[in-house]
């Protein structure tokens, strides 16, 4: 045991708890980040020297204190459970958020909806049986049916609107996917080097995890930790990220179809999370809605077209097609939009019967289908909206759980800012107690008698 | 596991808890001012196919009762057409019976015969009464006159039928041979040939007698017709009324809000949200710092 051996274990002490004070200061100033990981300093006694040597004079004292490291106190089990349910939660949300604003386009149930459209059509069919020979009437009975083409072709405008939507969301979300990949791949790069040469990354590593978090809500995938420090991004077999590389996805479109790839190969990406959502939502959800849609609407036209063509118009011809299938949609034949003469109401030509108008009007089960839609889109909206509720609560309970594995609270940190100040202080004493004993041995040794 | 608890958790926890009780008042007030338990489908799918189905029931009753109202308006039409026409009509059988009597002055009889040819014009005039431009007795007719000035028909026998309820169509006319006799042995051609009678051949009047019998007697006929099929519609109306009424009160059933309810719900949740606030008020305030040194 050397002389002044004794400071040397106070200056370690001393360092040891101003790191400690540190550590303690770096939670608290980021209580409020996200993402941001609690850090503890891990510190452990020094033995000194466990060989002897022959001129050793090791009395087998400690020699102080040692800080190992500053630890990031991160459960990677919780981190991975996280990432699953965010990814499973943002499919959910998409999917949701979908169905429910096509239960805002369709509007249903209201006095002004499709369904009320329908209603006041037929219903101006009885007007006209009623009055064949009116033609107010029937010019009413050709605009409601102008109305009800009109609210069809506008509500598959909305859907195909919807469906586009998607595809430049998909779009934007590729290259924020990219660009955090090569963010990634750019931070670990640094940590590589930060790693190689012995300093603390903890930081860069906080932010890393974040931004994988962030893609994995978008795209999904599996995360595998490599010796180096650095994790590996997978979807499905193919790295995304892998070490400081990153390998970027691009959207593609084949006909009416989304899809994301791997551009050097051109195979679909295995996908979870937000864009799974988007691709499901833009590829399956919406143009089922809308061929729904587009066979209501053609057995309304046949139906009503053939019932129609039965009749006689006031001139005595036979009926005409009501609806025809226009480049935009649903359209009133232009021939009897422009003559509501040529409404055949008559069973008999060149009488003022109105039968087949009023056939019309009574006919069973015309918005049948639709009703069925709508239903069919409450009740998958509703279970879609429950999910993510199901969902939500879980996410929450992980995030929950981490933050009680990750996050800082302040109380614990106060208390170790008070018991590192405190050990400081007591230190400090120690060297001045170690300095006394040099000052006896220095300066009064010798002058015995004087 | 003991869930180590930091402040950012209880924050987050307690700002959740005062969001979710926060969107339950809103959920709430939004129910109570627009007064529609459902205002869209996922609310309550099945409520939702109710609620359509409905409001088709609804529409479709509206204009079975504008139907009805219409066809009602026909048949009262008729019924007062056939009324003038059954009152005109007992007079010529009067005037006949007073004519039989042979000891009429050939110029007391052709007072009698200007009477009926009279007579005869009033009922060709009330033959073709109109209901909206349209001759009632002129069936499907786009022509304006059921009879011409000579008594001729110029409609058809095609009934003019109105909906009433699903699947019911009433005949809500009675065309002109029905009231008048077929042409050719209808009532206005029996006038001209009364009216020659009396000038010209008196002794067919006692069998003219007996012809205004039968013709009074299908006047009736179709006056009883017409006040049946009145009661008939107006039966039908009557139904349809009732469902129409039923369907509302069902659809306000299945889409309106339970008031009382409501406002009990929206107060519970109120109070609810203000524990939930005195409570993180309470909770996030102190910490260590509070009482270091």
């Amino acid at each position: 045991m050397g002389t002044f051996d004794g400071i040397q274990i106070g200056s370690s002490g001393l360092q040891a708890q101003r790191r400690g004070v540190e550590v303690a200061g770096q939670n608290i100033a980021n209580v409020n980040t996200p993402g941001y990981t609690r850090q503890r300093l891990s510190i452990t006694a020094d033995a000194g020297p466990v060989t002897p040597a022959i001129h050793s004079t090791w009395d087998g004292t400690g020699l102080g204190v040692r800080s190992v490291e500053i630890a990031r106190l991160r459960d990677q089990f919780l981190d991975r459970r996280a990432m699953e349910e965010g990814t499973r939660h943002a499919e959910l949300v998409e999917l949701a958020d979908t169905l429910s604003s096509i239960e805002r386009i369709f509007a249903e149930p209201s006095d002004t909806a499709l369904s009320a459209t329908i209603a006041d059509f037929v219903a101006a069919f009885d007007d006209v049986a009623n009055r064949p020979d009116d033609t107010s009437a029937r010019a009413q009975l050709l605009e409601r049916a102008r109305t009800l083409a009109t609210s069809i072709n506008q509500i598959d405008r909305s859907l195909s609107n919807m469906v586009e939507l998607s595809g430049a969301k998909v779009d934007a979300m590729v290259a924020e996917v990219n660009t955090m990949a090569k963010q990634v791949a750019m931070l670990q790069d640094t940590i590589q080097s930060a790693t190689a040469s012995g300093v603390n990354a903890n930081e860069l590593r906080d932010q890393r995890d974040a931004l994988i978090e962030q893609i994995t809500d978008r795209v999904g995938g599996t995360v595998r930790n490599e010796d180096d420090g650095t994790v590996s991004l997978f979807l499905g077999g193919a790295a995304l990220i892998r070490g400081n590389q990153s390998y970027p996805i691009e959207a593609t479109r084949t006909g009416a179809t989304l899809d994301i790839v791997w551009p050097k190969d051109g195979r679909s990406v295995v996908l979870a999370g937000a864009s799974k959502g988007m691709l499901a939502t833009a590829n399956e959800v919406l143009p089922r809605y809308r061929s729904d849609l587009a066979a209501f609407s053609t057995s309304l036209k046949d139906q009503i077209n053939a019932v129609h063509a039965t009749g006689y118009d006031l001139d005595g011809n036979p009926g005409l097609d009501v609806f025809v299938a226009g480049p935009n949609g649903l359209e009133v034949n232009a021939v009897l939009a422009g003559d509501p003469r040529k409404v055949a109401a008559s069973a008999t030509p060149g009488t003022l019967d109105g039968s087949v108008a009023a056939k019309i009007a009574g006919l069973e089960g015309l918005n049948a289908p639709y009703r069925q839609m709508i239903v069919r889109l409450g009740v998958e909206s509703q279970s879609a909206t429950r999910r993510v509720q199901l969902q939500d609560a879980v996410v929450k309970q992980v995030d929950l759980e981490r933050e009680s594995a990750s996050g800082v609270n302040l109380d614990e940190e106060l208390t170790d800012l008070v018991r590192f100040q405190r050990a400081y202080e007591a230190n400090s004493r120690f060297i001045s107690a170690v300095d006394d004993l040099l000052n006896t041995l220095v300066n009064g040794t010798g002058r015995v008698g004087r | 596991m003991a869930l180590r608890v930091t402040h950012r958790a209880l924050f987050s926890s307690n700002l959740a808890n005062l969001q979710t009780n926060l969107s339950r008042v809103q959920g709430t007030q939004e129910r109570l001012s627009s007064g529609k338990a459902i205002t869209r489908p996922s609310d309550a799918p099945s409520g939702t196919a109710a609620a359509l189905l409905h409001r088709s029931e609804i529409s479709r009753g509206e204009q079975l009762l504008r139907n009805a109202d219409d066809g009602l308006a026909w048949l009262s039409t008729a019924d007062s057409a056939l009324q003038d026409i059954n009152s005109a009509t007992a007079r010529v059988r009067e005037l006949l019976v007073s004519a039989n009597n042979g000891s009429l002055s050939a110029g007391a009889r052709e007072a009698i015969a200007l009477e009926i040819d009279g007579l005869r014009e009033q009922l060709i005039g009330v033959a073709n009464t109109q209901y909206l431009g349209r001759p009632i007795f002129g069936g499907t007719t786009a022509s304006a006159k059921a009879y011409d000035a000579n008594g001729a028909f110029l409609g058809d026998q095609q009934p003019v039928s109105r909906s009433v309820r699903a699947g019911v169509a009433v005949q809500v006319n009675v065309t002109g041979p029905t009231v008048f006799g077929q042409p050719g042995d209808d009532l206005f051609g029996f006038l001209a040939s009364v009216s020659d009678h009396l000038r010209n051949d008196p002794s067919q009047l006692g069998a003219d007698l007996g012809k205004a019998d039968a013709h009074l007697q299908t006047i009736r006929n179709a006056l009883s017709v017409t006040g049946a099929r009145y009661a008939q519609v107006e039966s039908m109306r009557t139904k349809t009324d009732n469902d129409l009424l039923l369907a509302k009160s069902k659809l306000s059933e299945i889409e309106d809000i339970d008031l009382p309810a409501t406002i009990v719900d929206l107060q519970l949740q109120e109070t609810a949200y203000q524990a939930a606030l005195s409570a993180t008020a309470r909770s996030v305030q102190p910490s260590l710092l509070d009482f270091l040194r």
